[in-house]
This record gives structure tokens, C-alpha cells and sequence, in this order.
């Protein structure tokens, strides 16, 4: 039975009793550098006490990936601070209108409960706030806490143990709670040693620099890493999530003799909720410890469990009792296993774990058309536009298509490219839509799907 | 000795041939769009920047990567940076 933690306040008392390699990072000339659990532990009750003494309520953080960004995330969290932590490309002013909003919405909440000090989270320390999506202007602020984090790291280990000896590679952002969790925290809570990567240049080539034998990662790095033939022969495990993964990697993982799991979580439920364990069937998941699947009368995947947010900054989360609606379609298996189908909300999930909020790009490319039946699904891993023209003529028809290619073009500047619309497709009937209007998204889906 | 952009050209364009494995047989010019998921996704994209950056001993800020869209772009960026 593995031990859990209920605050990093606890989790970090026990680096002091560990001899083990907790940090391992390079400097700019590529020298190997550790950093002790009993060390780290010294930074971090360093630096915490240094913020008691000029506290603030809330901080950011921005995730630069150093020794110094997680130093500063515990410490801030355990000296009762809330912290932003933010992807280095967040612009200045959305982490500014965060900070902001977060800083509100603490001081009612303080004021709500009655409390004079800022330390209203369950163990006493401070909140941790990620954003739903690094990069979408609708994206929400999600309140979380050390203690479901730590819950969450104790629950992925009972589903998946990492421990001494194990070298957990550190590549993915720490704003992401996917990356905060699996290539940090969870190595961290059971003895692990965490591989700081060097930043974007060596992403893909970071595991044969670091040899891990752990590899939390996406889709689209997987792939890319098996295109150049970098991943290392020490590597056991690969931890994929944020995205689905295609059979294709999946195969291509195992062919190299490393075991392939597929983690399923939302940013809500502070990471991972499911698993999958069984290697004759790669996309059936295993609910974690505590984790409480329900499969509503939509096929709506609703969930309950322990390492739930406190809420949203400035938004209703949907919630009916203590269940979660996820937005995702699924069904159960008659061994009870999960499995999903795609998505219910507008959200489309990209393979390198980015979001597209659908409605915001909709109504952008609507007031730059002449054409109002637009909608933005997903096909071959890109998300495309489809255009309801009302036309039986071909030539009318790639006309309308030419069009809004250029259009699209000039949208897609301003996008990152994960995110940019790849292709438009027009079709003669109008999109399927219900009765007040709004977009059947999953049904336009499921006719793409099939016409691939 | 100063080289002169045809002489930068060949040289990126023997990198796009050597590391991107759909694009070994493409012939690129100036005008060709390289920052694109139709010719090269971004993970790649990522790969030949930092190939070009260890071969031309130049550091192309991270921010000014997605303003890059063909090759004589990039070709301007690394005249630029020497």
C-alpha cells in the first residue's frame, strides 16, 4: 500500500527521510547537475519561509521548467499562497486579467466564510489554478489544491507504481496538470528522480540525453520522437494522455518492447481518472481509486471523485450533486471498463493536448463570411471547417471552397498551429443543428467519421 | 568566410532533405511554405530550427518561430542572426 499524502506540507517532511536523487537538470553547457530529496526539501522549507514574511495571496508562476519554478510552486502553495501557474506563452495581459480575477474572487470567498487570513483551502495551504487551455480567450481558471493533487498522484500510483530507480522525463509544461501530475508530482510522492528537459529545442531528443525509464507524454510527441528515432533503449514505460493516441503509436511503442498506458483525466479532477492496463485491449480504461464513472442517458461520461476541484474562477461548473459532466461521449464494457467515443461539448481535443473552442472560431470566420452555417469538427487529428452551402453545383460549391480556404488562411496567422483549421470541406445540405439552432455537433462528427 | 544566401539555401535545404523524412525529395524555393502542417508538422518544425541553429551557430528566438512561414524567410532570419 502506498502511502498519501494530504499536503505538500507532509509530502515534503518525508523528502527529508529519503537518500535519493530527487532533481536532474542540465546547465547551459549540458553538464548533468542533482539535487537530493533531502535538498530540495531545504530549498523549498527555504523559500517558504521567505514568502511568510512578505505574503501575498495570489502569485504566478510562471513554468519556466528550472529547479527554481518548482521550488517556487511548493513553496508558494504551502506558505498559503495561490498560485497561477502559467505556460511561458501565456501573453502578460490574460495572466494579468487572471491574477486579477483570482485575487477577487479569494478576498469573497475570505469574506464569505467569515475569515480574516487567506488560508481557506481544506489543509490550509494554498490553491493551485490552471487554466482549462493554454491559449483559447474563453479558456476557464480552475481552482485545485495540494491535496488533490496528492490524491491524484497516490491514486495514478496505485493504478501505475514509479519508484527509486525510476527516472520520470520532465518535458511536458507543468501548467498542464497532466504534466504537473505524472512527470512531476507523482515521481516526486514515491521516490522517483524527475529529469528537468531543456526546453523546446530538445524536446524530442531529451530522452536520449536523460535515459529515463519513464515517459510521460502526448500523442504528438510520441510520434515525433518515433519518427526520429529518439527514444531511448532504458525506457519501460510511456504515460500517455491529454489526447487520444492512434493504434499506429501504440503498436509502434510496444514493437520496441515499452509498455504503452493511456491515462484519461480532465484538468477539473486534477488529472487522471482512468487508465488502461490490459494490453490485448489498448483503449479500455480503469477507473483510478475513488474515481466514480457514471454513463448518463446521452451517453455523457459523469464523474465523482476525490481529487475534484474546489470550482471555477468566474464560472458555473456543471455539476449535478457531486458529479462532474464531462463532455465526453462513452459507454462501459461488460467487464465495467471505460471507453470513449468523442466529445459531447464544443471542445475538440488536439492530438498535442491543446483545445479548440469551437463556438469562438465559428463566430470569428461567421463575421468575416457571407456564409452563416459554419461549424469546425475534427478529422484526421486537424480540426477542419465545414460550410452548409445550399448548392447542387460542383463548381459553385469549390468556388465557396476556394473562398473560405483564404479566409481561413488569413484566420490561421493567428493561431498556433496545433490549433490552426487544416481543411474546408462544403457540403449541399445545411449543418444538422436543433430546434433553437445550435450546432449537432456530434452528429456533423460522426458524418465526417464516416466519410473518411 | 561570409556565405552568400545561395550558399545558406543549399545548406537548408540539404537539412530539410536530411531530418524531414516527407519532405526528402521536395524541391523547395524561396516562396515555398515550410511552416505548415501540409508540409511540415511542428514537432519537425522544431527539429530543423534547432538543426539550423547548431549548423549556422545562430539562436533564433522562440517567439519569432511561428512568423516564419516559407524558406526564404527562414533564409532572411539566418542572414539576419550571423
Amino acid at each position: 500500500m502506498y502511502k498519501k499524502f494530504s499536503s505538500f506540507e507532509e509530502l515534503v517532511s518525508d523528502f527529508r527521510t529519503r537518500d535519493l536523487i530527487a532533481l536532474r537538470y542540465a546547465d547551459d553547457e549540458d553538464n548533468l547537475h542533482d539535487i537530493s530529496y533531502a535538498e530540495l526539501a531545504e530549498m523549498i522549507v527555504a523559500e517558504t519561509k521567505r514568502i511568510k514574511a512578505g505574503h501575498s495571496d495570489v502569485e504566478v508562476v510562471r513554468d519556466e521548467q528550472s529547479p527554481e519554478t518548482i521550488v517556487s510552486i511548493f513553496a508558494h502553495v504551502m506558505a498559503g499562497c495561490d498560485i497561477i501557474i502559467a505556460d511561458p506563452m501565456v501573453p502578460d495581459d490574460a495572466v494579468s486579467r487572471a491574477d486579477a480575477a483570482a485575487t477577487a474572487a479569494k478576498a469573497a470567498r475570505a469574506e464569505a466564510e467569515g475569515e480574516t487570513g487567506s488560508h481557506a483551502s481544506p489543509n490550509g495551504e494554498g490553491e493551485l489554478l490552471f487554466f482549462t487551455s493554454g491559449t483559447t480567450s474563453r479558456s476557464k481558471i480552475v481552482r485545485l489544491t495540494s491535496q488533490s493533487f496528492c490524491t491524484s498522484a497516490w491514486s495514478g500510483q496505485s493504478m501505475l507504481a514509479c519508484g527509486e530507480g525510476d527516472i520520470i522525463l520532465s518535458i511536458l509544461p507543468l501548467s498542464h496538470v497532466f504534466g504537473f501530475v505524472c512527470s512531476m508530482l507523482w515521481g516526486f510522492a514515491y521516490g522517483a528522480t524527475i529529469a528537468l528537459g531543456r526546453g523546446v529545442r530538445h524536446i524530442v531528443d531529451d530522452t536520449l540525453f536523460f535515459k529515463p525509464t519513464i515517459l510521460p507524454a502526448v500523442p504528438t510527441l510520441i510520434g515525433a520522437m518515433l519518427k526520429f528515432d529518439t527514444l531511448n533503449p532504458e525506457l519501460k514505460v510511456a504515460l500517455i494522455g491529454a489526447a487520444p493516441c492512434t493504434p499506429e503509436v501504440t503498436a509502434a511503442l510496444r514493437a520496441k518492447g515499452i509498455d504503452v498506458y493511456l491515462g484519461y483525466g480532465l484538468t477539473e479532477t486534477s488529472s487522471g481518472i482512468a487508465i488502461t492496463q490490459d494490453l490485448d485491449e489498448p483503449e479500455a480504461l480503469y477507473p483510478c481509486p475513488g474515481a466514480d464513472f457514471r454513463i448518463e442517458e446521452d451517453g455523457e461520461v459523469t464523474i465523482a471523485t476525490p481529487c475534484m476541484m474546489q470550482g471555477y474562477i468566474g464560472a458555473e461548473p456543471m455539476f449535478e450533486g457531486d458529479r462532474f459532466f464531462t463532455g465526453d461521449l462513452g459507454w462501459f464494457d461488460e467487464k465495467g471498463r471505460l471507453h470513449l467515443k468523442g466529445r459531447k461539448k464544443d471542445v475538440l481535443l488536439m492530438p498535442d493536448g491543446t483545445k479548440i473552442f469551437c463556438p469562438e472560431y465559428e463566430d470569428d470566420l461567421m463575421k468575416h463570411s457571407s456564409l452563416p452555417d459554419l461549424g469546425i469538427v475534427m478529422k484526421d487529428g486537424h480540426a477542419v471547417l465545414v460550410a452548409g452551402s445550399l448548392t447542387d453545383d460542383p463548381a459553385i460549391a469549390e468556388d465557396i471552397r476556394s473562398k473560405m480556404l483564404k479566409k481561413v488562411g488569413e484566420y490561421n496567422k493567428s493561431l498556433q498551429r496545433s490549433q490552426q483549421i487544416y481543411d474546408v470541406i462544403v457540403r449541399k445540405e445545411p449543418l444538422p443543428r436543433t430546434a433553437t439552432g445550435k450546432l449537432k455537433r456530434y452528429e456533423l462528427q460522426d458524418e465526417i467519421d464516416c466519410s473518411c | 568566410m561570409e556565405l552568400t544566401r545561395d550558399e545558406i539555401k543549399e545548406k537548408v535545404i540539404k537539412l530539410i532533405h536530411n531530418f524531414i523524412p516527407e519532405l526528402q525529395d521536395a524541391e523547395l524555393e524561396e516562396d515555398s511554405i515550410i511552416n505548415t502542417d501540409t508540409n511540415i508538422d511542428s514537432l519537425s518544425l522544431i527539429m530543423l530550427i534547432t538543426k539550423v541553429e547548431s549548423t549556422f551557430n545562430i539562436r533564433i528566438p522562440r517567439k519569432e518561430w511561428t512568423s516564419i512561414n516559407t524558406l526564404g524567410e527562414l533564409l532572411d532570419k539566418i542572414e539576419e542572426l550571423k
